[in-house]
This record gives structure tokens, sequence and C-alpha cells, in this order.
């Protein structure tokens, strides 16, 4: 009666093992996409490119909103958080290619600019496909067992969006394998809900079966690119206010003009492409108003005892520091999320006094935030 | 009278394509009619090629479809040559209720507390295990694979996860990965499509009559203009969907989650939604009369210029809704 082919993989405990490594590597994709985001986000002036920093801000605290359903989704089927957030190579070494596995472009730890606004829409770029072709190939004729990643044997994800269709229908497929009770075998005291997550990027979901997952990651794919069939500019919201997806709130900057999700007068919304909202401010975009941070720093372009090496060291263990909390947040103590937020604060507190220090020997290069696990 | 040379080469083929006697089928008084329609869609030729057993499945002189004998079998058993009744009668005379030893429901009476007698399988069994097996499918609306789809259509599908404008009508795909699939006006009619995974799938202008998407998930699919009528959507997935202009009479939503779903000028007359999670979705003319919106949550929901004459209420959550007048909802939830 069932219409799902049978899997190919080797049995049902290593298609859930498998899962489970695709949500870890989700983990590394959303985190990887934060240092970028805050580097740009700082580098910014005081007092200038408001418009842009809101734009910035806005999509660094909803990819903070996709970590933490991720790891819902990974503990709600059995994952175990420790040595996930806090493993070597979790952080990349920017420049680095996304985990997805695309190598098309590059994301590095850079300052503020035209360039910078292009790489993030590369981040949260959406495949684009003909009316009568599929999002995706057909289940059987795709890699069960790879994982994403360049090279022989590994799969790779045109867009986050495509990633986490890949992830949504093993899940589907392990469901209709083993049931959706064996599949969602986790313990409910590890999700993180609404108690102890507190911004306005949206809502936090607890997951507790496939419907509920599915969920979960859809808001993910839709916040990053929109909703891809109909080629809507917007998440879909239970609230009625559309939130414009990632890829179009940085094209905004772009193109110099807002969009609108509901044109006035009319039901509908801007089409891709074509914001046809208020102009941003020109006057009050500018890419001069920037901290000349340098791109991609590491701790060796910093001279040894110098009082900059030493912020920037204090960063980067109250950064790993920081992750460790996480971990343990998302690993049954969702009330230590709260703290966890805490420190995130100071973090930021350290990195504005990093993007303002000039580098002694390299100025008028200014040091950044470090994003190194110690 | 007319003269029918291939009558009798036709209720023979018959009798070995159902699994019923050339009495019974004579019995049925649909012979006759029967011959003819199956002469006057398959044409002349078509018939001949039938009756010589040439036609391969799926290679009738209809392009895509059931092949001629399946047509065939489905005339016999419920009276639909591609799903138009051809005679009234023809209902009532349908193999189907001798082969589950039944009446035919509002047309024979069956005898007051007949219902609870026990069937007996004895005479079905006698007919073979091939037309059990038959009856079956077609009761169970599966086995319907080989009755309807075209089976290129169905192949191509599984294949390529694309086939639009095919002939999917009752085609087995329950609990399918047909996840952006791309079926844009396909017909689909009386698929089962239960607990399938069609997320981001394009089903525009599609046919859906009377297909089973129950606890389906088709969150961001585009449906618009497609025709959903007695279709059953019960706890279906439809957060973010198109469903623009889609015809839904008396279709089942029962517990659906249509939040953010876009149902301008969707036609859901008679619909039945109670429990339905509509919060944040967009209902502007969208006709709504006489459907069952009791324990819906309407929160958000943009019902401007919608009709909602004789529609079920009680219990709804309007809060900040935008009635069909174009004024807040009170906040307050109807009364029952």
């Amino acid at each position: 009666m069932t219409a799902t082919p049978p899997s190919k993989s080797a049995s049902p405990i290593q298609n859930i093992e498998d899962l489970r490594a695709y949500l870890v590597i989700a983990m590394q994709i959303e985190h990887a996409t934060i240092p970028p985001y805050l580097t740009a986000l700082y580098s910014i002036r005081p007092g200038s490119n408001s418009e842009a920093v809101e734009v910035i801000r806005s999509v660094a605290v909803e990819e903070m909103l996709h970590l933490t359903l991720v790891c819902n989704v990974y503990n709600a089927i059995g994952g175990a958080m420790a040595n996930t957030l806090t493993a070597d190579g979790f952080i990349p070494t920017y420049p680095t290619y996304l985990p997805t596995g695309e190598t098309e472009f590059e994301v590095g730890l850079r300052g503020f600019s035209p360039d910078t606004i292009a790489t993030f829409m590369q981040i949260e770029r959406m495949q684009e496909e003909a009316e009568d072709a599929p999002l995706v190939v057909a289940r059987q004729h795709s890699c069960l067992g790879m994982l994403p990643g360049a090279g022989e044997g590994q799969q790779s994800f045109y867009s986050i969006g495509l990633f986490y269709a890949e992830v949504i229908r093993r899940l589907f497929e392990l469901c209709q394998e083993l049931g959706e009770e064996t599949v969602f075998c986790g313990d409910p005291a590890k999700q993180i809900s609404q108690d102890y997550y507190y911004n306005g990027a949206g809502s936090v979901i607890v997951v507790h079966d496939l419907a509920t997952a599915i969920q979960a990651l859809r808001m993910i794919q839709e916040q990053g690119e929109g909703a891809p069939r109909g080629h809507r500019i917007y998440a879909s919201s239970a609230v009625g206010d559309h939130a414009l997806a990632h890829y179009f709130r940085f094209q905004q900057l772009q193109l110099g003009r807002y969009y609108q999700t509901l044109i006035p007068g009319s039901d509908e919304a801007d089409t891709p492409d074509a914001p046809t909202g208020a102009p941003m401010n020109a006057a009050e975009l500018d890419y001069e108003s920037v901290y000349p941070i340098k791109p991609d720093l590491r701790l060796a372009d910093l001279p040894e005892g110098s009082d900059v090496r030493a912020k920037a060291l204090d960063f980067q263990q109250r950064y790993s520091a920081f992750l460790g909390e996480l971990e343990r947040a998302f690993d049954g103590a969702p009330e230590q999320l709260i703290p966890a937020v805490g420190s995130m604060f100071r973090l930021r507190t350290l990195a504005d006094e990093l993007v303002r220090t000039p580098i002694p020997g390299l100025e008028p290069l200014h040091a950044a935030p470090l994003y190194t696990l110690t | 009278m007319t003269d029918r040379p291939h009558l009798a080469p036709f209720l023979a083929l018959s009798a070995q394509l159902t699994g019923f006697s050339i009495v019974d089928l004579e019995g049925t008084g649909m012979a006759e009619l029967y011959h003819d329609v199956a002469l006057d869609r398959l044409g002349h030729d078509g018939l001949l090629a039938l009756l010589a057993a040439e036609a391969p499945p799926g290679s009738g002189p209809v392009e895509q479809g059931p092949s001629a004998s399946q047509r065939l079998i489905r005339l016999w058993y419920t009276g639909l040559w591609d799903n138009t009744l051809v005679d009234p009668q023809a209902y009532r005379e349908g193999l189907l209720w001798r082969a589950i030893e039944t009446n035919p429901p509002g047309s024979r009476p069956p005898g007051y507390g007949t219902w609870a007698l026990e069937p007996s399988l004895r005479a079905t069994l006698a007919r073979g295990l091939a037309s059990l097996l038959l009856v079956l499918a077609l009761m169970l609306g599966w086995g319907d694979q080989a009755q309807a789809a075209s089976e290129t259509d169905l192949l191509r599908l599984k294949q390529v996860n694309s086939c639009t404008g095919c002939d999917l009508t009752a085609a087995a795909l329950a609990r399918s990965d047909l996840y952006g699939a791309a079926i844009s006006t396909s017909d689909l009619s009386g698929a089962d499509l239960s607990g399938s995974l069609l997320n981001d799938a394009r089903l525009v202008r599609s046919t859906l009559v009377e297909a089973n998407l129950e606890n389906a998930l088709l969150i961001g699919a585009d449906l618009s203009g497609s025709q959903l009528s007695g279709a059953d959507l019960r706890e279906s997935h439809l957060t973010n969907a198109i469903l623009r202009g889609a015809v839904l009479l008396d279709a089942a939503l029962d517990g659906a989650d249509l939040s953010s779903a876009d149902l301008r000028q969707a036609q859901l007359a008679g619909a039945h939604l109670a429990g339905a999670n509509l919060a944040g979705s967009r209902l502007q003319n969208a006709d709504l009369s006489n459907a069952d919106l009791s324990n819906a949550d309407l929160r958000h929901a943009d019902l401007r210029k919608a009709v909602l004459d004789g529609a079920r209420l009680c219990g709804a959550d309007l809060q900040e809704a935008l009635m069909p007048d174009g004024r807040r909802a009170d906040g307050l939830t109807p009364a029952c």
C-alpha cells in the first residue's frame, strides 16, 4: 500500500544516526552565518547606517532562533548535545564555504560594504526553477547516506533551504520506516520553549513529533529565503504580519528601496527583485562610516603582548565559554539559556571595543572579534 | 432493432474481466447499453482491438489514462466511464453491490434490520480470488492505481518528481515523498495522498476532487485554482499554502492547519473547518457560506468581503480578525 520506495541505506539505525549527523551540520550552518553578520554589524560606526544596522541585526537575531530550533529538533530525535557546539571544527576558520557543501562562494569576517551584502545574499539565496520542474529530485535518485561537504562522496546543496528540504525528507522517510514514536524518542525536558527564549525573532517551536519538527525546519527555510513556490518574499506568520525573508532584506540595501509585503490598496506583496516601497535614505547609507577592520582577523595578526591582543583573547575565551553555556542549556538545562544570553550581551560590548581599536603595526586597520574555540 | 454483431464477444470478454458469468451480466440489463458506450467511446476500431485483446495496458485510443479493459471493468462494477455515470440505472446495477452482497444505498431497499446481518463471502469467493481482490481494491480506493491512473504518468512522477497535465486519477500515493513536486494541471481525482509529504509542491489548477489528503504535509504548496471539492484534508498541514481561487466545496478540513494560507476567492461553501487553524489566513472574497467554522482559530484572519451566510462560527476565535465589513472583530467568541 505504501508508495514510499525502500530505503537504500543499510539499516534504520544507521539512518537515524545519519539524520542526527545532518542536524549537527545544521547547527554548524546556522552558527557559521552569525559571526559574519555580527562582524559586519559591529563594524558600522555608531550613529550611522541605522537602516542597514536594523537589517543586519534583525537577520542575525533570527539566525540565533534557527540554531535554537535545530537543537530542539535534534533533541526531539534523541540527539546528544554533548560535544556539538563545543566540538573542534564547530566554528569554521573564516573565510570558509558554508557546510552545505556548496563551493561557489566563501563567507568571511568583513566590515560592512557592498561586497559583504552581496555575500550575505548568497548565504540566503534560493533555488529558482521552471514552472514545470520539481524543486528537488525524486527520492530514489538522491544520495542516501551522504553527508554534505565538498568532494568525493559528498552531497552539496545549492541553498540552505534545500539542505533543510533534505532533512525534512529524511525525517519523513524515517517516520515511515520506524514510526513517529520511535523517531521522536527525545527527552521533552530538553526542549527550549518560550519560557526561556525571549526576543523579537519569531517564536520558538517545541518539537515532539513530525509535524512540529517540520514546522520548526520550515520556519528556518522561510525566514531565510521566503517561500520558494509562488516566489513569495516573506515568511508566513500566524499573527498576520509578513516578515520579509533575509535574502530580500539584504537586497533592499543593494537596490536602495524597501520591499512592501502588503502594497496599500491591494492584497499583494511586491515581487522578487522589484521593491516598490519607500527609498532607503541614500544620504544615510554610508559605506565610509565603517571601522576599517582587518578582514578575517587571526590571533597571529595581533602583536604579542599588546593590549588589543589581550582583549581579543578575552573575547575568544568568552565566546568559547558562551558556546559551552549554550550547549548545556540545550542539553537539559533550558533555564541556563537566560544567563547565557546575558553573556552574549557582554560579548557585544567587548566586540565594540575591539572594532574601535587600531592594530599596532597594521594601522589604519582595526581589530575585530575572534571567533575561534579555545 | 439495432444490429450488434460484437455483443457476444463483448459479453464473453466482460465475463472474463469481471469474474461474473455471462448470465449474470445479461441479468443486469445493461449489456447492450455498455456495449454501445464502449463502441461510442473507443470507436469501432478501438472496440475491435479490445475484443481481440490487442490493446496493451494504457495504450487505448485515448493517449493517457486507464486502458480500455480497465475502463470496461470499472463500467461493469460501478456504471462509470471516466468518472461519469453512463445511465441512472447503471448505478443500481453495478456489479460492486453484488460482489459485496449489499444493496445500492438509496436505490434498492435492503429490508429493515438486514444491515445487521453478517455478509457471506461464499458467493464472492466462488467468483475467484481475482475478482475479490478487485472489489477490495475498489472499496479501499488504492488498487485504483491500475484502474485509473496512467501507469506511465505515475512512473514518471515517481522517477522525476514531476508530471504536469498528467492522469493520476485514483493513484495510490499514500505516504509518498513528493516534496517540491511539479504536478500542476494534473488530474488527481480520488487519489490517495494521505500522509504524503508535498511541501512546496506545485499543484496549480490541478483536480483533486474526492482526493484523500488526510494528514498530508502541504506547507507552502501552490494549489491555486485547484478543484478540491469533497477532498479529505482533515488534519492536513497547509501553512502558507496558496489556495487562491481553489474550489473546496464540502471539503473536509477539520483540524487542518491553514495558518497564513492564501485562501482569497476560495470557494469553501459547506466546507468542514471545525477546529481548523486559520490564524493569519487571507480569506478575502472567499465564499464560506454554510461552512462549519466552529472552534476554528481565526485570529488575525482577513475576512474582508468574505461570504459568511449560514456559516457556523460558534466557539471560533476571531481576535484581531478583519470582518467582511472591513471592521476588526470585537474579540468576542461567538456563542453556540
